[in-house]
């Protein structure tokens, strides 16, 4: 049998270009908009372009969800989805949005601060694209599972080496798209600068008393199920802790090292001097570098026969007794930030009061899902709100 | 006149259609099926890259 190399070579880039079609059409879905549906407790939804412009019609823009009390009080801003790698951190911040209602004063929550960093994964890491949580009835909410850092087709390009604004610390290349890294950002830096920007506009106009961040890290890394705060906030960071042993739940009271430049809690700290400002962290074994498999239901699930042995060793720096499944990490969360506004009560005398919310308990009951409200019977396509780069050429009405 | 970055990026894309076109070519040339199974490893990542030309 003689082969026809002609035809053999047509049949090999049709070939390639229907792989590279289909692979960029399974990509561009990151592109969406997660599905959020507010529930009782929030009053308003802007958007961050509100407060920094320059993001308006590009992948950095994302929701900011207010949600006022009936008495007055205090300004709380919960930062979820700086990483969006950390599920437990915009996990949380998603039920705060789509389950609880405040009482006194106002709770201000990003879940999604980082959007660009939603619209692709990190390389190399085969994390999953969307994570899914099932309901009592049975449906399911789906979310993206993103990266650590922006979407280089919004931050490109990346210098060799990242020189923090304003205090020239150096960072490898990469970390310019690292959101925590751009702190307190400016209007006319890299992208990551500008959403920054956007963030610390929003605590000048809406007068922010207390910021959290909530992140998560890897279970070898000695910085998990803490919480650190601005130098300022040190006694208030303590008195949460304290509140939250009263639950049973250990967490490790830190200042933020004064040396390690653009991270929000003491960026914004250093600049508002009214505002408390913390960082959290809970254990993510999907970040962590010696796990294995890496599927959609290890972020959820959290089990892994690698870190249960690493565990056996010694080498964890937290409890790893049953892994480290989302709704304890996101329980965890639910329970800090009760805890905050009791510290934050004590320190200061500002009131901020949660009417509904879940306890570590009850996430531990009843998962994640339940927390979330049920999605419509036929999802309507949400399409694409902004194209990254020259793409926006073509879109922009 | 539009910002450095943009033109580099363009010059990027000018670069990456011309070695698509040097590898279908050789492709359609090849007389080694193995050498056009593998082409499709190097034409699929570049031809994403055209697609998501920024
Ligand atoms: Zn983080």
């Amino acid at each position: 049998m003689t082969i026809n190399h002609r035809k053999t070579g047509w049949a090999a880039v049709a070939v390639s270009l229907l792989f590279s079609v289909l692979l960029t059409l399974n990509y561009v879905q990151m592109w969406k908009d997660d599905l959020i549906i507010p529930g009782p407790g929030v009053t308003e939804v802007k958007w961050l372009s509100d407060y920094e412009p320059s993001l308006r019609g590009t992948l950095g823009d994302t929701r900011v969800f207010v949600m006022e009390g009936k008495e007055p009080g205090a300004t709380f801003l919960v930062l979820g989805g700086t990483h969006a790698d950390e599920p437990a951190g915009w996990g949380a911040a998603l039920i705060l949005v789509e389950h609880c209602t405040v009482a006194r004063g106002r709770v201000i929550v990003l879940p999604q601060c980082s959007n660009t960093g939603f619209t692709h994964n990190y390389p190399q890491e085969a994390h999953p694209q969307f994570i899914s949580f099932p309901r009592p009835d049975g449906t399911k909410r789906t979310f993206r599972h993103g990266s650590r850092t922006g979407n280089s087709a919004e931050h490109w390009p990346d210098p060799e080496v990242f020189i923090q604004y304003p205090h020239k610390q150096k960072y490898s290349g990469e970390e310019c798209r690292n959101p925590n890294r751009a702190y307190p950002g400016r209007p006319d830096g890299t992208f990551a600068e500008r959403v920054a920007y956007g963030i610390q506009q929003l605590n000048r106009k809406e007068k922010v008393d207390m910021q959290i961040d909530l992140h998560e890290g890897q279970p070898e890394y000695p910085f998990i199920n803490a919480l650190s705060g601005h130098p300022r906030a040190q006694d208030l960071v303590s008195l949460a802790a304290l509140e939250m042993q009263m639950y049973d739940l250990d967490i490790g009271a830190e200042v933020s090292p004064p040396s390690f430049r653009g991270l929000s809690n003491l960026e914004m700290g250093d600049m508002f001097p009214d505002l408390m400002a913390m960082t959290s962290e809970t254990v993510n074994p999907t970040q962590g570098k010696i796990r294995g498999i890496t599927d959609e239901f290890l972020p959820v699930d959290g089990i892994d026969a690698f870190y249960d042995r690493a565990a056996q060793l010694g080498y964890l720096f937290a409890p790893w007794e049953g892994g480290s499944p989302l709704k304890k990490r996101i329980g965890r969360n639910m329970q800090e930030l009760q805890a905050l506004c009791v510290a934050l009560k004590e320190v200061t005398g500002k009131e901020i009061e949660f009417g509904r919310i879940p306890s570590y308990e009850d996430l531990m009951t009843n998962g994640v899902g339940y927390y979330f409200n049920p999605p419509p019977a036929e999802p309507a396509d949400p399409g694409f709100r902004a194209l990254p780069g020259v793409w926006r050429l073509f879109t922009q009405r | 006149m539009p910002p450095l970055y943009i033109i580099v990026m363009a010059m990027y894309t000018v670069l990456t259609a011309f070695i698509l076109y040097l590898v279908i070519r050789n492709t359609l040339r090849s007389q080694n099926i193995w050498e056009q199974i593998l082409a499709i490893f190097v034409i699929v990542p570049f031809a994403m890259r055209l697609f998501f030309i920024k």
